[in-house]
């Protein structure tokens, strides 16, 4: 059950590594097409476009779960450590309440999508699975930011070292 | 504008009780936009951004931008980057700081992150120094300051989000970095000198390399060399688009990593992390565009342009006036949220202010000034993120020994930034050139 699980929660991450690599490869394919044989790939954009949004979508999930959101912590050293817990869960559920509404409006707009059979102008992908996709994840973050207000409530700490964020790696 | 201001208190406030950025923002912007123009409004125009923002041709430079620096930080490029910097000035009092500097700013010229700079030249070049006898103190500030220079030598992730928020072209702000980059390499280099002046001991002289041994050397950067030919060349050629350019570039680190034998598990964690990176990058941006919708349609850019003209200040002190207001946010925020936080308010003032540069070229100015002000924010206490990266790759130094050694680098900075400031030229001469 416990593997099972954690592959589940792996695939999301292998996804968005696959994307990235897929989109390094349309693009060096698409230009060396372009300026060495006169042949660029038809469409090129739209599969640079799509695997960016999957891949970014993918890792939202386990982002907001483990807090790897980039977040600053300048007034943590003065800030009472027993309050920690209640302001945890109040910005939490002030994200998870409005990532709900942003969720609640792709869902509308991914149905409206489906509905009129949108697709990309040259490659002809549909527009609806793609932000169906992007509602789901969304709607998985949230669940995430909801399951982090249980953990605080409960007493217990953040998942991960907030040293460890992967937003520090930028800039 | 009282709306606006309101919402920029409340949005500090969340920040400081540590509501990650993007939220932040996202939840301020669309609560403000919900004020003003009703819920149904509010709701459509913020989940559009969700859903636009990705479909953005232009936003995948990020992803490759970040995957090309991390990809050179992991095949070892910066090894032989400083091996042929030492042999030129390592017999100087000071030397292996220098080459320290000169290092980080090859290492920029394939790199768009500052603290992907001082971390990997942090586990080159210190070893060295420390061989030598250099003071910790001179030895890390150098690194951490030299670091910074990634974001201004092109490519850069900050100008790349600058340009996207601003509608500048990423082409023309890589043009227009240069020559502030090898500036900012001069000034460095002054601040060594000056730092060992101060204290002699502090970075002894190193063994004098031969002429055959510093060719030798020089001939192993040929990869680095390559890789920027390529990606800027391509740009500043009018060839690539940036999104071509960064293709190439990540996808030319990618066969130099292969080539290196960087272990296939390793290049998958890179992948991973890149992409992960990132993701929070987007999410940042995905809410500061929520933010700027909301600003925007509270007027707070006209209100305060209206209120500055009205005053009669002088165009200049604006600049100031904004450029103390980065120094202090940069004091206490992460630089990459300043300044998507704070470019959506300003830019629009600054293209308004008449400074007597071409209208064309206000934003492309501006967005290089900010860069360097954001450079000084990554090495200023108490938020240095430079200095934190570095006290996090050497465990064995406090950032207060390496804030002691940055004194004159800070000192350097503000100069350059004053120089930058009101000598435009030096920032759009090249641009002008390639693209006017």
């Amino acid at each position: 059950m416990k593997t099972w699980l954690s592959r589940l929660g792996a695939a999301p991450d292998a996804l968005a590594a696959l994307m990235l690599l897929a989109l390094v490869l349309v693009t060096v394919v698409d230009v060396v097409g372009r300026y060495l044989f006169r042949a660029p790939i038809g469409g090129a954009d739209e599969l640079t476009v799509y695997f960016l949004a999957i891949g970014i979508y993918a890792v939202l999930p386990r982002i907001t779960l483990r807090e790897e959101h980039v977040a600053v912590d300048l007034i943590d050293m003065v800030y009472p450590k027993r309050w920690i817990a209640v302001r945890q869960i109040l910005m939490n559920l002030l994200a998870a309440a409005f990532m709900a509404v942003a969720t609640w409006r792709l869902w509308i707009l991914a149905m409206r999508l489906k509905e009129d059979a949108e697709v990309t102008m040259f490659l002809g992908l549909p527009k609806g699975p793609l932000t169906l996709f992007i509602t789901l994840m969304c709607a998985i973050a949230t669940l995430a930011l909801l399951f982090n207000v249980v953990r605080y409530a409960r007493g217990r700490g953040p998942l991960q070292q907030p040293s460890a964020r992967a937003g520090e790696q930028v800039g | 504008m009282e709306v606006a201001l309101t919402g920029l208190g409340i949005l500090l406030a969340l920040i400081l009780l540590r509501m990650p950025i993007a939220f932040a923002m996202a939840v301020v912007g669309f609560a403000g936009f919900w004020y003003l123009r009703g819920f149904t409004a509010a709701a459509a125009t913020t989940s559009e951004r969700f859903y636009s923002t990705v479909l953005n041709l232009e936003l995948s430079v990020l992803p490759l931008f970040v995957l090309m620096g991390n990809l050179v930080a992991r095949a070892g490029l910066a090894h032989e980057l400083y091996a042929a910097a030492q042999t030129w000035l390592g017999h100087r009092r000071g030397g292996l700081a220098m080459a320290t500097i000169v290092a980080c700013g090859g290492f920029s010229a394939v790199c768009g992150s500052s603290l992907a700079t001082a971390a990997t030249m942090a586990k080159v070049a210190l070893p060295p120094m420390r061989k030598f006898g250099y003071l910790d103190s001179l030895a890390t500030a150098s690194i951490a300051a030299g670091g910074t220079l990634g974001i201004l030598i092109p490519p850069s992730v900050v100008m790349v989000l600058y340009g996207l928020m601003t509608e500048t072209s990423i082409n023309q702000l890589f043009a227009a970095g240069f020559l502030p980059g090898l500036v900012g390499i001069l000034f460095y280099l002054a601040a060594v000198q000056w730092a060992v002046w101060r204290n002699p001991a502090s970075g002894p002289r190193g063994p004098r390399a031969t002429w055959a041994e510093r060719l030798t050397a020089l001939r192993g950067v040929w990869a680095v060399v390559l890789l920027f030919v390529l990606v800027l060349g391509g740009i500043y050629g009018g060839v690539f688009t940036p999104t071509e350019a960064a293709g190439v570039g990540a996808g030319g680190a990618l066969a130099l990593a292969i080539a290196r034998r960087v272990p296939w598990l390793a290049l998958a964690q890179v992948l991973l992390d890149s992409a992960r990176t990132s993701a929070t990058l987007f999410f940042i941006l995905i809410g500061a565009l929520i933010f700027s919708n909301f600003v925007n349609a509270a007027g707070l850019p006209e209100g305060l342009l209206r209120l500055i003209v009205g005053e009669g200040t002088p165009p200049y002190a604006v600049i100031l006036i904004i450029l103390m207001i980065y120094i202090v946010l940069g004091c206490v925020l992460e630089s990459l949220s300043m300044i998507l936080l704070t470019v959506p308010i300003f830019y629009p003032v600054v293209s308004g202010l008449n400074l007597g540069i071409d209208p064309r070229w206000v934003l492309v100015w501006f967005g290089i000034i900010i860069v360097v002000v954001t450079e000084i924010s990554l090495i200023t206490p108490p938020v240095g993120l430079n200095v934190f990266v570095l006290a996090s790759v050497v465990p064995d130094v406090t950032t207060t020994t390496i804030f002691r050694g940055i004194f004159p680098f800070i000192v350097v900075d503000v100069i350059r930034l004053l120089v930058l400031t009101f000598v435009p030229w030096i920032t759009l001469v090249l641009p002008r050139l390639l693209f006017g």
